[in-house]
């Protein structure tokens, strides 16, 4: 992922002249090579994550394309009230790229877990939110963010063992089919696209698997049409239920009077206070492969 | 651009129109705005350029939002925005609300009310002036209360670091806030030295005085600048100066008749 992160800002930056890159002093072994090749472009403004978005507002409202970088504790609810001003109100197309998405950053403790940005950033009026499950999708989002004129949020999490990419291009706006043509349809999102994956073994047949990278605003009369085609529908996300996909996947089936079982896998609402890494700590979660795949069995039963 | 007595003239006017602005609104935020009338002046009057000519068009961020209505009674003057526009001042369906929520207008480039975030911007914009070879200028008003925000220091460090000496901040330092005076809530003394330690050439001068306020903004270095202009909130209208309640009262009755006539003078 970080690699598939730096390549495409080198790209982006080489393409694109008005293109500005600000971190708040993250991206150790990551930027080095930005910073020196693009050294006026590529700014570390220190540790000062609100200063930053208001930096960022400032060169956007005077023609700059501009993507910051941080944590996703740090770049959303340190300065969200910046967010809500710059990137809400005022629809400036600036890029936030969180890393550390759930428990990337486990071992670190809560302060680093990452449970609730995804729910408070879809709520952000204006603001596409994506949560990339692969490198390569991973590209085609933050291109995607790079040249649009709406803000955008890109949440990213680490995944130590991506799954095999099969395909040369993606629409973005609509979910990412993984595999499957089974009548039970499963949504997921970020690292546990992968897991999902591993879970899947077995069960592939009756599943159809998406990876869903755009989370806001959806596209939501195709997931309607695709639901209505299923028999059960389960979404699998790093995040709290509250303002998640599947929540808004669920109100959609509600209001458009689909009645199929609905299943759904998160991260629970409060915080781990105890070291582990995040596969022990998707483990307590109820997330690991194995969890998942007595989940999805379940589901095929049902 | 205006002789300097012109700019006390654009100055009173300034005054004069937010009385009438608040007149028809009925509402307050008043003192607020008088106290940097005389900034508003200088600037909009005598020191910034507006992109007429040959010359780029400087920017203008008001971070300290609460005080918009002196700003439009400022753009009416200037003739950015109507006169009928600005006195539609917080009436239905009016982009001219009591802290600007849109840039709809010339010289209205940002949505502020939430205090500390005008100084980053302006880092901002000073930035891309730089990164550009621009020599666009970068002004922007805070409150003295707003200062007790911590992101106003954090973009102090960072033009203070990046030696934007294209960046002027003006503190409108009428040293009220919401509940009282600045120094008894938590003061900012020694101010001056505060930013000179952040890197910034500071300047006191009286908020009032345009011949002083002038000068400071045409003096240069490879700094940013900072303005500490002390003022008093309420200029103009003897019963407002130094008095917190003005903060919050519409004005009414006899005291509108008073505050009509005393800037009118």
């Amino acid at each position: 992922v970080k690699e598939a992160l730096v390549s495409s800002l080198d790209r982006l930056l080489h393409t694109q002249q008005d293109l500005v890159f600000l971190t708040a002093d993250l991206g150790y072994m990551a930027f080095e090579e930005l910073i020196a090749k693009y050294p006026t472009r590529v700014i570390n403004v220190g540790v000062a994550e609100s200063n930053m978005i208001g930096l960022a507002a400032g060169l956007s409202r005077a023609g700059k394309r501009v993507i910051c970088y941080s944590m996703i504790p740090f770049i959303t609810l340190r300065c969200l009230e910046q967010i809500k001003v710059h990137l809400s109100i005022g629809k400036l197309p600036i890029v936030l790229i969180g890393v550390g998405a759930g428990y990337t950053y486990g071992n670190q403790g809560s302060s680093h877990h990452s449970i609730e940005d995804l729910g408070v950033m879809r709520s952000m009026s204006s603001i596409d939110v994506f949560h990339p499950s692969h490198p390569n999708e991973l590209i085609h989002c933050l291109e995607a963010c790079a040249s649009s004129n709406r803000p955008s949020y890109l949440r990213l999490g680490w995944t130590n063992a991506p799954y095999e990419w099969r395909k040369d291009s993606v629409d973005i706006e609509r979910p990412n089919l993984v595999f499957g043509n089974g009548k039970r349809i499963v949504f997921s999102t970020g690292s546990l696209v992968s897991e999902t994956i591993r879970a899947c073994e077995n069960l592939s047949a009756q599943l159809t698997l998406y990876s869903v990278a755009k989370i806001t605003p959806l596209d939501e009369t195709w997931f309607v049409e695709s639901i209505r085609q299923s028999v059960s529908v389960a979404v699998i996300e790093p995040n709290r239920a509250e303002g998640s996909l599947g929540e808004r996947l669920a109100y959609l089936m509600i209001c458009n009077n689909i009645s199929i079982p609905f299943w759904h896998r998160h991260l629970p609402p409060d915080y781990f206070r105890t070291a582990g890494s995040k596969t022990q700590l998707e483990d307590y979660a109820g997330v690991s492969t194995d969890q998942l795949r007595k989940f999805l069995t379940a589901m095929c039963n049902g | 651009m205006m002789s300097k007595i012109d700019v006390r003239e654009a100055a009173r006017k300034i005054r004069n129109l937010t009385i009438k602005i608040a007149e028809k609104s009925g509402t307050g935020h008043i003192a607020s705005g008088l106290s940097m009338a005389d900034i508003l002046a200088c600037l909009y009057f005598s020191e910034m350029r507006f992109g007429d000519g040959n010359a780029e068009a400087d920017h203008f961020v008001l971070s300290k939002g609460h005080g918009a209505i002196s700003l439009y009674a400022t753009l009416s003057l200037k003739g950015f925005i109507d006169f009928d526009v600005v006195t539609e001042y917080h009436r239905l369906g009016s982009t001219m609300t009591s802290f600007p929520s849109e840039p709809f207008y010339r010289g209205l480039d940002f949505a502020s009310g939430s205090l500390g975030h005008g100084a980053s911007v302006s880092c901002g914009l000073a930035l891309a002036a730089k990164l550009d070879s621009s020599n666009k200028r970068v002004y922007c008003i805070v409150s003295d209360g707003e200062c007790q925000e911590g992101a106003i220091w954090e973009a102090a460090l960072f033009a203070g670091h990046h030696q934007l000496d294209n960046l002027t901040v003006v503190v409108d330092y009428n040293k009220l806030q919401a509940l009282g005076k600045v120094g008894d809530i938590v003061t900012l003394e020694p101010f001056a030295d505060k930013w000179r330690s952040f890197g910034w050439d500071t300047i006191p001068v009286d908020g009032h005085d345009v011949a002083a306020l002038t000068n400071a903004f045409e003096k240069t270095s490879n700094k940013p600048k900072c303005i500490i202009a002390d003022t008093i909130k309420g200029k103009g209208v003897s019963f407002m100066e130094g008095d917190l309640n003005w903060h919050y009262l519409p004005l009414k009755g006899e005291y509108l008749g008073k505050a009509l006539l005393e800037t009118s003078l």
